[in-house]
């Protein structure tokens, strides 16, 4: 099939600032429509679960909803599980999702599933393997694909190329979209001792449609991805740079856990929206938000 | 220079992430000459981080299913025991649920009190009947008569389990879910619940039933059963009883088993 991955990407919706959908945060993210302009759930939380569930997503509806997946396993040199993937697409179709995606990593393989995400060797070897099934996956769900950069802990050995390469490399010959995670370019340039603004120079920015931003903590030894702290100055830096260099429809805040009071996330996001204002005012300010707005004044 | 391709890479990462004593330098010997070349490449303490994150999530992932069963353990407790259930299970299903299904009879041989082998059962029924999607077929069609000699069948939720227990495992769980202490006595007989989806409301209901009722749910979830079949098996158990009366006590079950959405519908035969 003929696709064009950056031309698809003119015409998917900017949807603005979002929060990941927690069940520690569900009641107070539903009574904040005019303040969250779209929410994202863990896919699997909905594929496998349900109907009661499902029912949730049902209450969240004046929401436009982005699934994100964390056991995809594109990488795995496993078979792909077909039954996640019919479950996925009739999850995608229910939410009428404009995009989804998951993490360029493996959880699992010769059958033993860690539910983690572990980092794959930056191969050529891995590069075909990743883009021959990246290709299938959305061309099955028939919906942009976007993979996200992860944070690594190690170096899985039998790597060619940096990580930055590695990427470039899986995006542009899968032809699929990027979830940036700006927290997990920071945090792997603390572990790893490289510059993140050379990091973001390195990949395909055309192709990143959506970011995920969080808060991280410093051990002694290592920086952790905790998704459980204030987003710090350089991260925010990190997505100030990027948004003045490419059109992003999507920017949302990651938060799993030690969740503050509910102002303080929604300051959060007003401190995004302020970043993306002088630059993309569309995703400060999307039509969906002023709809919305308009419909409830 | 490694040989490894990408698939001997993620076996031996998944190995070294899951069996922690492999790292160690006094078992290296278990490991090829290339696994480990592997592992003199990546700092042994980045080994751990890794398996505390996978625990941690796995630790998160069980509370959410047993989150009453894990509250008769203290936190150090439960983790230990978790540690060592996936220690034993390197082969696992991705989905967090059936990944835990062994759990229960885990907690049985562990030496744990049976009672909480019971309960882990229990509570795992009540998540995997709650994640049943398929469509609950019901229809109002009238009850059969003669049904000593119905061919007529009836039709189980088909999201039902039955279940039985030797705790009063309804009751604990309302003590834990109040973080109060509960009583644990081993009951004299048995009780047999049934663990289902309302087809309405599709909310979990769970049903106390009599060990004769249980014994009609079973055989009912046999295609082959009918309702003459049914009352075939409540006379074997109720000898002394007449004919009439069986046939009303079995048509009040029926009824009743209709209403609480356990009988989902009748499937009609030519007498």
């Amino acid at each position: 099939m003929n696709r064009n991955f950056i031309k698809e990407k003119s015409r998917l919706p900017v949807l603005g600032v979002g929060l990941g959908y927690r069940t520690a945060i569900a009641e107070q993210t539903l009574k904040h429509r005019d303040q969250i302009d779209f929410l994202e759930v863990i896919s699997e939380h909905y594929t496998t679960a349900g109907p009661l569930k499902i029912k949730e997503i049902e209450t969240a509806e004046k929401f436009q909803i982005i699934p994100h997946g964390v056991e995809l396993s594109i990488g795995s040199t496993d078979e792909i599980d077909d039954q996640y993937l019919k479950n996925l697409k009739q999850f995608i179709e229910l939410i009428k999702a404009p995009w989804w995606s998951d993490h360029l990593s493996f959880t699992g393989a010769d059958h033993a599933h860690l539910n983690n995400l572990i980092p794959l060797p930056f191969s050529k070897e891995a590069v075909d393997h990743v883009v021959k099934r990246a290709r299938r996956v959305q061309e099955y769900t028939g919906v942009p694909f976007l993979l996200e950069n992860i944070t690594a802990y190690l170096r899985t050995p039998g790597g060619e190329m940096s990580e930055a390469q590695f990427i470039s490399e899986v995006l542009e010959q899968a032809d699929c979209g990027m979830l940036l995670d700006v927290n997990n370019v920071y945090v792997n340039s603390l572990n790893y001792n490289f510059d993140p603004f050379e990091f973001i120079d390195q990949i395909p920015l055309d192709r990143v449609v959506q970011i995920h931003i969080a808060g991280h903590r410093k051990t002694r030894d290592l920086v952790l991805d905790t998704h459980g702290a204030q987003i710090s100055k350089p991260v925010y830096d990190l997505l100030d740079y990027v948004l003045k260099r490419t059109k992003v429809h999507a920017v949302l805040l990651e938060r799993d856990q030690y969740f503050p009071k509910f102002d303080s996330l929604l300051r959060e996001l007003q401190n995004i929206r302020e970043i993306a204002a002088p630059v993309q005012p569309e995703l400060a300010e999307p039509a969906n938000r002023m709809q919305f707005l308009h419909a409830v004044a | 220079m490694s040989t490894m391709n990408l698939a001997e890479i993620q076996k031996t990462m998944i190995l070294l992430l899951t069996d922690s004593d492999l790292i160690k330098d006094e078992n290296h010997h278990n490991l090829t000459e290339d696994q480990k070349q592997f592992l003199s490449q990546i700092p042994h303490d980045r080994f751990e981080v890794y398996a505390y994150g996978t625990l941690g999530k796995r630790f998160d992932f069980s509370l959410m299913i047993f989150d009453l069963t894990h509250k008769a353990f203290t936190r150090q407790e439960w983790y230990e025991l978790l540690e060592q259930y996936w220690k034993e299970r390197r082969n696992n299903p991705a989905q967090p649920i059936d990944a835990l299904a062994e759990f229960p009879q885990f907690l049985s041989s562990s030496g744990r009190d049976p009672v909480w082998s019971e309960f882990a059962e229990y509570e795992l029924a009540l998540g995997n009947v709650a994640r049943y999607r398929d469509e609950i077929e019901v229809t109002n069609d009238p009850r059969p008569e003669n049904l000593a000699t119905s061919r007529t069948r009836v039709v189980i939720n088909p999201s039902l389990r039955l279940m039985s227990f030797n705790y009063a495992v309804i009751d604990i769980a309302e003590k834990l879910s109040h973080r109060r202490k509960p009583r644990i006595n081993r009951l004299a007989t048995p009780i047999y619940l049934a663990i289902y989806q309302d087809p309405t409301t599709r909310n979990t209901r769970v049903q106390q039933v009599g060990s004769l009722t249980a014994r009609l749910i079973e055989a009912a979830q046999s295609p082959r059963t009918s309702i003459g079949g049914l009352y075939r098996l409540v006379k074997v158990h109720q000898k002394k009883l007449d004919k009439l009366i069986i046939e009303q006590s079995l048509a009040q079950v029926i009824a009743q088993l209709q209403e609480r959405g356990v009988i989902s519908q009748f499937i009609y035969s030519e007498q």
